[in-house]
């Protein structure tokens, strides 16, 4: 080989290989979707990647402000502007829900406000996921979009009677929903009404593996009695709370009121399961947060209010096992005993967080 | 599609450009090398050979005189002379070191006077690494500064960013305490992103040890005195095998590494062998010594104690109670200095070093390694060790066309520490008047603390083990003169692994029965390999001189997390083994993937050594990006200009030895953002089996832009003497990615995307060095650089509807505490007011207008290398002027629980509204009053200081001794790290508050050349 034309054919070559580098740029910097994240269209492309984003909002029902049952949850800021609870320490947040004069710095107010859309956002994303779907089969895709109705209407229930007039959000694009205005009232609960009158055509009447952490269609029903109790429309709420009452296969009085809030207690219609935490020894957060061990303190900021406490009669056996006391040196508190594990200690969690109950239910009736 | 196209297109363009450049392949036919051939008919006769050896200060002795290419000397006398039988045809080296080696043929010379060149004298003419190609310090036109290992090797310390502190002009780099292996954080040239945090900092520059890419984001760790920095990526390196750091700076320097340069680049390069005749070169480095810490807070004692805790409940009107007082139902009499119990311990330092090389005309190794191990000022027996080795191959083939260079670095290093949270709030808070630890017999005495023994903390022990390899091949082949083609191959892998214990003694007996024993287990792999194919060219035509250079980057990175828990042990043995737990949990495990890939270029032109002008450009491509925000292009251009060359000054300013203006222009980028943020994607929920998603996708998010702006002043009089380089920059970092705000109504707060928020840093940066004496026997050198940085958040649309709004203020730099106004102290409670600025009865950010900044204001390192015959001197003061929150932030009320600084002792108190420490009390109203105050100005003090950072003393032992024992050199040296810091603030450390401050080590040690 000559040095001549070693050194020309050297040139075309490196051009050539070069060149080829160049262009192989491109997929070089294309990576592959990593195993601890799942693109969206491929969860809802398969019945169960979709149904494992229903157990995700589940889980997430217990982790999230709104639903948890922690210190910015429905249960206690409620509980305080109803004056059912009082605080026992100084805490301006929980203190502005006690005096109901909520300013609009109150980060307990805004958690339960985003919490709630966040929540909102998990089922429009199902929804919408479940929409463009063509893997999951129709009868799962029906099931799924029920349950997704519910939750659904379930966190708007609680929005429309918090806040009153606020945004409808039917979507997952926040392009759109970024600038979404208030709409009324009873277009809030017409959503609601449908959602669960579609969520009560698909879904079953028994419970996923006796767990009562999915609604089956008696929930979505004691739901709608509650809306239509609130619409105050008597009757429709008695006709959906006599069809929940009447499932006697799935519900019971339980004359052992310690036993009411254990985990599927018959009492249930449905429940948010401490599993969400994602840690092996959990409890509910009412139980961690209410139960009362040492003086009061950042973690057990609250305490029932002694009008509340009054207001059961001697006899009542309630106020016995639902109601507990600590006493520090000169004071007396009073809290929530519904549930009595404040801390776990093994792994088999006794009790659920209490979201529907078949006992109010009968009440609706009455 | 359309993106595709372009690209191509300017590939091309590119090629195109390039290889006009090159010569056409005719020119290698020209004759050239091949000119003539000496041929030696010459007999090798033999014959006395003397002389003299002198520098410009007279005659030198100890100088090492060789036969090349033989293990044949001597050395020179006392008056600088010398006399060697030597055949008429050798050569001889004379050596010395500090000195340039020379080379001279005997050529039947009887007598040979020699004239040795210092090194010292020739600072213009270093080679600086600039990465990709390297540059003369007299003609770069870009900022970049450099340490080297005569100033790195003694530091007794095990992360080498440590050494750069005060070193440099433009590089802040804080230690973070004072516990081993922790990161260090480093800022070059001011925070450019919105993103600091731990998780997501925007702000880490580049590492590059010898030319492969080490991920510079700090390593996970779960523990409570390692987990905020985390820890140091290069930890594992050994500190005494670092023949350099250069740190690149402007858009001269870093644009040839485009989207990775925003924030700086930090180059290591590690030792190569010497071409020493084929002959083995020894070195031996052992150093001892001892670490503690520098200083305490200085503190009540029990008396002061007791009474501040009395006076308290008098002024209240409350009786003292066991559940309200507990200290003051202890022993009234005991003492216990808590500070000296948890980390006034001595830890013992001891490092030894070793490395053989050898090498000629074409080969040359070095293969070394390195052990070190310190122990612990804590009370347990915890400690550090690391262990290394290296190696380093350079070969050459005998035309010198072909060039080949391999280095490896590999180093494990094991540091045992324990999980504790509260050490330092235990050490300076706990009543003086304490109980004991321990009961009598060795246990922990749990009973007569009443809330938890504060000593439990250490028995969590945590271990951190790295593992790090990396290794780097260099291949060139130079096939038409001047023009090269060259490959880097380069391979990292670390392994980091963390295991955290807590056994049930850890915690109270009563609670036993609802604790478990438990470990968390963090597993860490960072793999990456990169290939660098490379044409570089250069030539002189007549006055003009060219260097071009392009080149192709290949990275791709595996970074694996795997983080475990695992629960319920029934031997406190088995803690730790997963498979003994009773339930094991993983929470996180992420495989993550990054491939990145440019094309760079850069050319350089100069004009009779006069007129220098750089351009240098990239084009990045990253997978951390959406597909139609992949690629992107960055490029600069510096310029220079030797005006000291020019006739007229040279004529009319003769004391002007080196004058050059320098500048330069460019824009480089940041991809440090989390990975595959453009994904719409589910995750796994912390609950078992569900899935959902975690954030809001915008897939059009793209890099944060940097455009760097530099000006600079360097002069040398007196023969360089004296040398002085002022230089101004400015960056403008916009396109900032941040979190853009949303309402809640979207499901989330906010969406990654690029705001165009801006962030403006700018300084001014002052270098000198002077050689004040430079005689025989005594030579005196002095370095001092100063910076005056500003940062100021110049532009950040609609702030206020940010999660930003609470942490940055438009028009204020980035590190900046929000602040009450202090309003003195209240007459009629005696207790601290702060400001309700707009009267609604509540303190909250609204209220907080006072802003301060919390950065530096200025800062600087002076450093001096005296030498008198054989004794030498070194050291350096670093001086920093800034604030920080004093010591008053840790503490709580004056008279509540807990023991106080001194400061609050009676002649300070203000009862009815005098002094500035408010009345003692232990009241709800009192700890309020004082929790506010301390998010006041008040709580701000004056945190500049002055530290002597290191300083060694080393005497050289006289050559005329060593040689008769084959030994080259031997030297003894004492050295000591931050010895004494100056400071008027009361706190731990003046530079990051309340922790561990940095140990003060004194070492001394050997070191031995065969």
């Amino acid at each position: 080989m000559n040095n001549k034309f070693f050194n020309v054919h050297l040139y075309r070559i490196l051009f050539v290989v070069i060149y080829g580098l160049f262009t192989s740029c491109e997929d070089f910097v294309e990576v592959e979707v990593p195993n601890h994240k799942i693109v969206s269209k491929t969860v809802f492309n398969s019945d169960n990647t979709a149904n494992s984003a229903l157990v995700g909002i589940y889980n997430e029902l217990f982790r999230s402000y709104l639903s948890g049952g922690g210190r910015n949850s429905i249960q206690v800021l409620a509980g305080l502007t109803a004056d059912n609870l009082q605080t026992a320490i100084l805490d301006n947040d929980l203190i502005e829900f006690e005096q109901n004069e909520i300013s609009v710095q109150n980060t307990s107010n805004l958690n339960l406000w985003s919490s709630a859309y966040n929540i909102i956002y998990m089922c429009n994303a199902t929804l919408d996921g479940l929409e463009e779907s063509e893997g999951v089969s129709s009868e799962m895709k029906a099931k799924l979009r029920g349950e997704a109705r519910f939750v659904r209407a379930f966190v708007y229930f609680y929005l429309v009677n918090l806040y009153g007039e606020v945004p409808l959000i039917q979507t997952s694009d926040y392009r759109k929903n970024a600038s979404a205005p208030r709409n009324s009232i009873e277009e809030i609960y017409a959503l609601i009404i449908y959602d669960l009158e579609r969520a009560i055509a698909v879904l079953g009447d028994t419970y996923d593996d006796g767990e009562r952490l999915r609604p089956n269609k008696f929930a979505a029903m004691a739901l709608l009695a509650r809306v239509y109790l609130y619409l105050k429309d008597w009757e429709k709420a008695e006709v959906w709370s006599t069809q929940v009452i009447g499932s006697t296969e799935n519900y019971a009085l339980i004359n052992d009121l310690d036993a009411v809030f254990l985990a599927n207690s018959r009492e249930a219609i449905w429940q948010v399961s401490p599993v969400g935490s994602g840690s092996a020894l959990t409890h509910t957060k009412e139980g961690n947060l209410f139960i009362i061990l040492e003086d009061p303190d950042y973690a057990t900021p609250l305490s029932l209010s002694t009008s509340f406490v009054a207001t059961f009669p001697d006899q009542d056996f309630r106020a016995n096992s639902w109601i507990n006391t600590f006493s520090s040196e000169n004071i007396t508190y009073h809290y929530p005993y519904k549930y009595k594990i404040k801390y776990a200690s093994s792994g088999d969690i006794k009790e659920y967080s209490m979201v529907l109950e078949a006992c109010r239910t009968i009440s609706y009736k009455e | 599609m359309k993106n595709n196209l372009e690209y191509r297109g300017v590939l091309r363009l590119c090629l195109i450009f390039l290889f006009s450049f090159f010569p056409p392949p005719y020119l290698a036919h020209f004759p050239h090398g091949h000119g003539f051939e000496v041929s030696t008919i010459l007999l090798n006769q033999q014959q006395q050979i003397s002389g003299t050896v002198t520098d410009p200060y007279g005659p030198m002795p100890g100088v090492h005189v060789l036969i090349k290419g033989t293990n044949k000397g001597t050395f020179t006398d006392q008056d600088g002379q010398y006399s060697l039988l030597v055949g008429n045809t050798d050569t001889l080296v004379f050596s010395y070191l500090g000195y340039h080696n020379r080379e001279l043929p005997v050529l039947g010379r009887t007598t040979l006077d020699v004239e040795m060149q210092s090194v010292v004298t020739e600072l213009q003419e270093v080679e600086i690494n600039a990465g990709y190609y390297t540059v003369k310090e007299r003609e770069r036109t870009g900022s970049i500064s450099r340490v080297t290992a005569e100033e790195i090797a003694l530091q007794p310390i095990v992360s080498p960013l440590e050494a750069l502190q005060g070193r440099m002009a433009g590089v802040e780099v804080v230690q973070q305490s004072g516990v081993t292996g922790l990161a260090s954080s480093i800022q070059i040239r001011g925070q450019n992103s919105l993103r600091n945090s731990r998780t997501d900092n925007g702000n880490l520059p580049l590492f590059i040890v010898d030319g492969v890419p080490v991920n510079s984001k700090p390593l996970r760790s779960s523990g409570a005195l390692t987990g905020l920095p985390g820890m140091d990526p290069l930890s594992s390196l050994n500190l005494s095998n670092i023949e350099s750091i250069e740190v690149l700076k402007d858009a001269d320097a870093t644009a040839i590494y485009g989207s990775r340069g925003a924030n700086g680049v930090v180059l290591i390069t590690t030792k190569r062998g010497y071409k020493n005749d084929g002959k083995l070169r020894f070195e031996a480095k052992l150093y001892s010594g001892i670490s503690s810490i520098p200083n305490r807070v200085k503190l009540l004692n029990t008396e002061q104690y007791i009474g501040m805790r009395k006076n308290a409940f008098l002024n209240d009107g409350v009786e003292p109670t066991e559940r309200n007082a507990p200290d003051l139902l202890w022993d009234q009499q005991r003492y216990t200095d808590w500070q000296d119990v948890f980390f006034g311990g001595t830890s013992e330092v001891t490092d030894t070093n070793l490395s053989i090389s050898s090498g000629n005309e074409t080969t040359t190794f070095l293969l070394g390694g390195s052990y070190h191990t310190e122990g612990t000022v804590f009370p347990g027996d915890f400690g550090y060790n690391k262990i290394t080795a290296n190696f380093s191959l350079n070969h050459s083939s005998k035309n010198q066309k072909f060039h080949l260079n391999l280095s490896t670095n590999y180093g494990i290093d094991n540091n045992r520490l324990f999980n504790s949270v509260n050490l330092i709030n235990y050490a300076l808070s706990l009543p003086p008047n304490g109980p004991s630890i321990y009961k009598g017999d060795g246990t922990l005495n749990w009973e007569d603390w009443t809330w938890g023994n504060p000593f439990s903390e250490i028995y969590k022990p945590q271990e951190i083990i790295n593992n790090s390899l990396l290794s780097n091949m260099g291949v060139s082949y130079e096939f038409v003169r001047g023009l090269k083609i060259k490959a880097n191959f380069g391979y990292s892998n670390l392994d980091n692994k963390e295991v955290i214990k807590t056994p049930k003694l850890a915690y109270n007996p009563l609670t036993w029965d609802r604790v478990n024993s438990s470990s968390t287990h963090s597993f860490v792999q960072r793999r990456s390999w990169i290939i660098e194919p490379q044409l570089e060219y250069g030539g002189s035509f007549g006055k003009f001189d060219v260097n071009t250079l392009a080149g192709l980057t290949f990275q791709s990175s595996q970074n694996d997390l795997l983080l475990s828990v695992g629960n319920g042990y029934s031997d406190e043995s088995l803690i730790g083994n997963l498979a003994a737990a009773d339930e094991t949990r993983t929470n996180v495990n992420e495989n993550i993937e990054y491939n990145y890939n440019a094309i760079f270029g850069r050319l350089g032109l100069n004009w009779d050594n006069t007129y220098f002008i750089n351009l240098t450009g990239r084009r990045d491509g990253s997978s951390r990006f959406g597909p139609n925000k992949r690629f992107s292009n960055f490029g600069a251009i510096g310029a220079a200009w030797i005006f000291s060359e020019e006739t007229f000054i040279k004529k009319h300013f003769p004391i002007l030895s080196f004058g050059k203006l320098r500048g330069s222009y460019g824009t480089t980028g940041s991809d440090g953002i989390p990975d595959y943020g453009y994904l719409d994607t589910y995750q796994p929920t912390p609950g078992p089996g569900g899935l959902y998603p975690t954030q809001l996708t915008n897939p059009d998010y793209s890099w944060e832009t940097n455009r760097k702006l530099e000006t600079a002043l360097q002069l040398g009089f007196i023969k360089d003497r004296i040398n002085l380089g002022i230089g101004w920059f400015e960056n403008l970092s916009s396109n900032q990615l941040v979190g853009y705000p949303l309402p809640a109504t979207t499901g989330f707060t906010s969406v990654q995307a690029n705001l165009p928020a801006t962030v403006r840093n700018t300084g001014w940066e002052i270098e000198v060095s002077t050689i004040n004496l430079n005689a025989k026997n005594f030579s005196w050198q002095t370095f001092l650089n100063f910076t005056f940085p500003e940062t100021e958040l110049s532009e950040f649309r609609d702030i206020e509807q940010t999660s930003y709004r609470n942490r940055y203020k438009v028009g204020h730099p980035l590190n900046i505490a929000l602040l009450y106004q202090y309003d003195g102290i209240d007459p009629e409670t005696g207790l601290y007011k702060v400001k309700d600025i707009n009267n609604d009865g509540k303190y909250n950010f609204d209220d907080r207008t006072v802003v301060k900044n919390m950065g530096r204001d200025y800062y600087g390192g002076l450093s001096n290398n005296i030498r008198y015959k054989a004794l030498s001197l070194q050291f350096l003061f670093q001086y920093v002027h800034q604030n920080n929150f004093s010591y008053m932030t840790t503490l709580t009320a004056p008279g509540t629980y807990g023991n106080k600084s001194v400061d609050i002792l009676d002649d300070r108190i203000g009862s009815e509204g005098v002094g500035d420490i408010q009345k003692l009390s232990q009241l709800t109203t009192a700890n309020q009053a004082y929790s506010n105050a301390i998010k006041s100005d008040l709580a701000i003090s004056d945190a500049s200081f002055l530290r002597l950072k290191t300083v060694s003393l080393s005497y050289q032992l006289p050559s005329s001794l060593l040689s008769k024992y084959e030994i080259q050199k031997c030297s003894v040296f004492v050295h000591a790290q931050n010895l004494f810091t100056i400071t008027n603030y009361n706190g731990l450390d003046p530079q990051v508050g309340q922790v561990v401050p940095p140990l003060s080590t004194i070492t001394c040690g050997v070191q031995l050349n065969l």
